[in-house]
């Protein structure tokens, strides 16, 4: 992979995109050295095109600023980040004329000197749709890339351990959290203006309480991403405390693919899983396999 | 100020004594990330020039605070609140006590609030140094000494196995022993440079906030993570007749902040939500209680998902309002 040609690409385009008026703005990554990985930029003129960047480091999920502007807006997406728009378009949350996808290939994103949540099971590094095509060297042409695996691999620990184990993890998982809610606002499918958990009017007691109060944020949440979360990892990657999220996310969407045969992010014109019946759908839900 | 010298294991086994009489907060990375954790065994701090990635604020100011208990006809007597012992507070985060004690236990009475100055009075805080600035901190220009501050009760340095302790309040007498060494050489603190003078009306609707704001996503991160950030709500929780009152942190970044009960709202957009939390810290405060409410410990801007950096807001409102 060439991050120099693919960041000069980009910077092309993205200087031609506005030049032409054919986009308002374009939504890409910007150097950040206070916080040593790139940051999220909207760049509305030509003159700015240059402060785009493309590096191992632009794990962060840019799909949720679509929903926070206007107008025509190019994006430098990368494989997740067009799964998030994805899901968005099939839930008319956006639409296709107006969003200009720069498709940029990646070969699996760095955090903090390892590999960034969720990038060793990526299932590609071409993204599922564009407008324009970034190779990973720069060309306009996706190249043949490989994702490397790395760590524990969720989905094998998943089939390998027992529910108690399960819950034991969750609750490890969650004894971390702040309930910030960061990982709902980073998330591209947490679009709701009134989210449940706004409503808080839950029995708030001290410590043990708090638990309670956290499994339900998370466990509602997880409820509601079904058929809907796209293992962005978004959530994980901007918690804070390190919660690992994934470990629930990649049980929901394990379920939904075991259950319904449904992977989201891949069909823009798939109905969601979650709005469809057929009489021959299994009724395990709510209450487990 | 006294100094005496004696060694970790010794410190440490002094520590293991204290634990009775205080709830311990010390960094660990026992968790994962290093946090000012609740320790049951000195064995578990982890000594590190590090800063921990959120502020030790929840110690006095925690995240869900009972404050009452009630049933139809009478008030249920709460427990008592145990002292807390706060070990290796970075300089930065034993400034940011000042604001609180500005805002909670105002002297020019303003307002007391009798739950955080019961935590605080029985506090007692033993703050460590830092070698090395991290990326995004910038308690220099905030005009604060990243080796060493005097506004806490003791202060220690870890020098392989010995272990330093300045004594600066009469409540740190005692708790250590040691033997006396030469007292340390306290650095002259730099100068302020990072500050606004300017009054709010100059800066309220003449700053591009909402270029600022754009890439803010609302997610609180920063209000959570910072040592100076305090904004509250009061919730009540019935059960079964006996109501518990709560006070749990708010965010000036959420969208329901000030939301009020007829649906409306002062603050519409996170670009006026991100203007609140410059303002209450560099211009509110500094006119309510003198000081401006950031420590420089670089905490929001290290977090935010955005890439938002409040040094870079202050800096450019600096430039804009014509103070380098
Ligand atoms: S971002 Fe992390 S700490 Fe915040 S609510 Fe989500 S899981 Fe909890
Ligand atoms: S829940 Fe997490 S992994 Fe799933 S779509 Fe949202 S941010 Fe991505
Ligand atoms: S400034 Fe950053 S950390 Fe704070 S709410 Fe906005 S995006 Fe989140
Ligand atoms: S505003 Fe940011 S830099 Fe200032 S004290 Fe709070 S977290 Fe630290």
């Amino acid at each position: 992979m060439d991050y120099t040609a693919q960041t000069n690409a980009l910077r092309a385009a993205a200087d031609k995109l506005l030049s032409e008026g054919t986009v308002d703005c374009v939504i890409g990554l910007t150097p950040n050295e206070a916080v040593g990985f790139p940051t999220p930029i909207v760049i509305r003129n030509p003159e700015d095109a240059g402060k785009l960047v493309w590096d191992e480091n632009c794990f962060t999920n840019i799909a949720v600023y679509l929903l926070r502007t206007t107008g025509r807006r190019a994006i430098a997406a990368k494989a997740c980040d067009v799964r998030s728009i994805i899901n968005l378009l099939a839930e008319n949350q956006l639409k296709r004329d107006e969003i200009y996808i720069i498709g940029m290939q990646c070969p699996g994103m760095i955090k903090d000197g390892e590999p960034a949540p969720g990038c060793d099971q990526c299932p590609s590094s071409v993204p599922g749709i564009s407008d324009l095509t970034i190779g990973s060297d720069g060309s306009d042409t996706y190249q043949d890339e490989k994702m490397e695996p790395h760590g524990e691999n969720v989905t094998e620990w998943m089939e390998n351990s027992t529910d108690a184990e399960k819950k034991e993890r969750f609750l490890k998982e969650i004894d971390k959290c702040i309930l910030c809610f960061t990982c709902r606002q980073a998330c591209p499918a947490c679009y709701c203006t009134a989210c449940f958990i706004d409503r808080k009017a839950d029995p708030w007691r001290q410590i043990d309480a708090d638990r309670a109060t956290k499994i339900a944020f998370h466990l509602t949440r997880a409820m509601h991403l079904a058929g809907r979360c796209t293992d962005c990892c978004a959530c994980e990657k901007v918690c804070a405390s390190g919660v690992n999220l994934r470990y629930l996310y990649r049980g929901i969407i394990e379920f939904v693919s075991d259950t319904y045969g449904f992977t989201t992010g891949v069909d823009p014109d798939a109905r969601p899983v979650m709005n469809s019946f057929t009489s021959e759908d299994s009724e395990t839900g709510f209450l487990g396999r | 100020m006294k100094r005496i010298k004696t060694t970790k294991e010794a410190f440490n086994k002094d520590l293991a004594a204290l634990l009775d009489k205080f709830d311990v907060f010390a960094p660990s990375t026992k968790q994962g990330k290093l946090d000012y954790l609740n320790i049951t065994d000195p064995e578990d701090i982890t000594w590190t020039d590090d800063l921990p990635y959120k502020s030790p604020k929840e110690t006095v100011f925690p995240r869900v605070e009972e404050i009452m208990r009630f049933t139809k006809d009478d008030v249920v007597p709460t427990a008592n609140v145990k002292p807390v012992l706060l070990l290796g507070a970075k300089p930065c985060d034993i400034e940011s006590f000042d604001v609180f004690d500005g805002v909670f236990t105002s002297e020019k009475g303003l307002y007391i609030d009798p739950f955080y100055k019961e935590r605080r009075d029985k506090m007692l805080i033993i703050g460590s140094g830092c070698a090395a600035k991290k990326p995004g901190c910038f308690c220099d220009e905030r005009g604060y000494d990243m080796t060493f501050s005097d506004k806490c009760d003791a202060f220690v340095a870890l020098d392989g196995d010995d272990m330093y302790i300045d004594l600066i309040t009469d409540r740190a007498e005692g708790l250590f022993s040691g033997s006396d060494c030469p007292p340390r050489e306290v650095n002259k603190a730099p100068e302020t440079t990072l500050k606004i003078d300017a009054h709010e009306n100059d800066i309220f609707t003449t700053m591009p906030w909402e270029d600022w704001a754009m890439s803010c996503i609302g997610c609180g991160t920063c209000t959570y993570v910072c040592p100076t950030c305090h904004c509250f709500d009061i919730r009540d929780a019935d059960d079964k007749g006996e109501v518990t009152r709560c006070r749990l942190w708010d965010s000036c970044m959420y969208s329901n902040f000030t939301l009020h009960a007829g649906g409306t709202n002062p603050r519409t957009t996170q670009a006026a939500r991100y203007r609140q939390r410059v303002m209450h810290k560099y211009v509110y405060l500094r006119d309510n209680i003198g000081i401006t409410a950031c420590t420089g410990c670089g905490r929001c801007i290290r977090l935010c998902p955005g890439g938002i950096n409040i040094h870079d807001t202050v800096k450019d409102i600096m430039g804009r309002t014509g103070k380098k």
